[in-house]
C-alpha cells in the first residue's frame, strides 16, 4: 500500500493485459492502410449524406470518416484474425453518422424540411442503438433460413416494428395527441400482457436504446438467446396488434429462465405493467 | 494336536514347470509404398443459390437500394393495414427504416464516384 502503483479491477486489468499483449502495426504499414482504405471510408460517409440529403464534403462528413480510419489503422492488431474493413466500418460509420448530426446541414434542415421527414431523421439514429449491426452494412438477420429474399423481408418487417416502438414511447415520453392515445394505448397493453422478463427485454431494446447483444451480455446469457426470444416477441406484437387483442404469450425459453426469479425480486408485473397501473 | 486329514488338505503340491514362451516372430521388410496419386482438377464449383437481397448473413450493398427500398414500402403498408403500426406514424417509420439502410449500403468497389 501507498506504493504509488495504482490498484486496477478485474476489467481494467484485462483491457491492459490485452494492451499490452496486442501488437499494432508500424506506422508505415499503417499509413499503407490509410492510403488503400481511404475511398473506401470516403463511400461510408457519401452513403451517410446521401441518406439523410447532406453533403458529405460540406458538412464534414469526409474529414470525420478519414479521421477515423486514420484512428482505426493505428489500433488494428492483425494477430486478431479479424480483417481490416470488418474492425473498421463501425466506426467510421459512428464518425459519420456523428459529424453529420453535429453539421449546420443537420441543424438547418430542422428548419426548412418537412416535420415527417426531421422526425424520421432523428428517429433512424436512435435505430442504430437498438440494431447496430447497420453500421457494418449488414440488415438484423440473425440466423439464416436459407431464403434471402425471405430473411430480408423478415428483418425490414423487425426494423419496422421496432421503429414503431421508438415513435410510440418517443409519444409518450412527450404527450401524445389525444387521437393518438389510443393506438399508443393499445401498443403498451399487449406489452404488458407479457412475462416481466419479456417485458424487460422489450424496455431495455426499444425504451433504453440497448442493443440486443448488449442485453444478452448485461444478462449474462448468450447472444442467441435473446435474439430468438426478440424474434418470438416481435411476432407476437405482429400478431397481438393485427387482431387487436393479446395472443397467448410465448413462453420464456429455458435459456432465460434463470432472469425470471431475478425480475420477480426487482419488479413483480413488468415495466409496462406498471406503465399501464400507473395511469389506471 | 492331532495331524491328520486337514493338514495334509493344505499342503502345496507339487508346481509344474511353466510352458516356454515361444520365439517372438521377426518384423516383415517394409513392403513398397504405393506413390500418392496425383489429385484430379476440381470440378466446376457452382454458384451459391438463393442469394437474393439480402445476401449473405443480411449484408447490404447500393446495388441491392431499390429493391430494399421498395421491400420497405410493401411491408410499411402490410404492416400499417394490419393495424401494427399506427396511421399517424407509418410515414415517419417508413422514412426513417428507408434512411437507416440507406446510411447502411456499401458501394461495391472502393474506387467508385471517387
Amino acid at each position: 500500500m501507498g506504493s504509488g502503483v495504482p490498484r486496477l479491477g478485474p476489467v481494467q486489468r484485462q483491457v491492459e493485459k490485452e494492451e499490452s499483449a496486442s501488437t499494432r502495426l508500424s506506422e508505415e504499414d499503417a499509413n499503407n492502410l490509410v492510403v488503400e482504405h481511404h475511398g473506401w471510408a470516403e463511400s461510408i460517409a457519401r452513403s451517410v449524406a446521401r441518406a439523410w440529403n447532406l453533403d458529405w464534403r460540406l458538412d464534414g462528413l469526409d474529414g470525420a470518416a478519414m479521421e477515423a480510419l486514420i484512428f482505426c489503422s493505428r489500433r488494428f492488431d492483425p494477430n486478431r484474425g479479424i480483417p481490416f474493413k470488418g474492425y473498421a466500418r463501425r466506426r467510421i460509420h459512428e464518425a459519420s453518422t456523428d459529424a453529420a448530426r453535429k453539421s449546420k446541414g443537420w441543424a438547418r434542415a430542422a428548419s426548412n424540411r418537412p416535420a415527417a421527414e426531421v422526425k424520421a431523421r432523428e428517429l433512424s439514429v436512435e435505430l442504430y442503438g437498438v440494431f447496430p449491426e447497420l453500421r457494418d452494412g449488414q440488415l438484423p438477420v440473425h440466423e439464416s433460413s436459407g431464403n434471402d429474399d425471405a430473411d430480408a423481408r423478415a428483418a425490414i418487417r423487425e426494423l419496422l416494428m421496432g421503429a414503431s416502438l421508438v415513435a410510440t414511447r418517443e409519444a409518450i415520453a412527450t404527450g401524445p395527441l389525444p387521437d393518438e392515445l389510443m393506438d399508443y394505448k393499445r401498443v403498451v397493453t399487449v406489452m404488458a400482457s407479457l412475462e416481466p422478463v419479456h417485458q424487460w427485454l422489450l424496455y431495455k431494446v426499444y425504451w433504453d436504446g440497448t442493443s440486443l447483444r448488449n442485453v444478452a451480455t448485461e444478462w449474462e446469457t448468450d447472444g442467441l438467446n435473446v435474439m430468438r426470444e426478440h424474434k418470438v416477441l416481435m411476432a407476437y406484437l405482429q400478431k397481438s396488434l393485427a387482431q387487436g387483442k393479446p395472443a397467448p404469450t410465448p413462453k420464456v425459453r429455458p435459456g432465460l429462465k434463470p432472469l425470471i426469479a431475478k425480475f420477480k425480486t426487482t419488479s413483480a408485473m413488468g415495466p409496462f405493467t406498471d406503465v399501464l397501473a400507473s395511469t389506471a | 494336536m492331532t495331524k491328520g486329514k486337514d493338514d495334509k488338505e493344505n499342503k502345496v503340491g507339487k508346481v509344474g514347470a511353466s510352458q516356454s514362451t515361444k520365439g517372438v516372430k521377426s518384423t516383415e521388410a517394409v513392403s513398397d509404398v504405393d506413390k500418392v496419386k496425383a489429385t484430379s482438377a476440381v470440378g466446376r464449383v457452382s454458384a451459391v443459390s438463393g442469394v437474393g437481397a439480402a445476401g449473405a448473413i443480411g449484408k447490404i450493398t447500393l446495388d441491392q437500394r431499390d429493391r430494399l427500398m421498395s421491400i420497405v414500402s410493401e411491408e410499411a403498408a402490410k404492416l400499417a393495414a394490419q393495424g401494427v403500426i399506427p396511421h399517424n406514424q407509418r410515414e415517419i417509420v417508413e422514412q426513417a427504416v428507408k434512411m437507416v439502410i440507406d446510411a447502411s449500403l456499401e458501394e461495391n468497389s472502393d474506387e467508385k464516384k471517387r
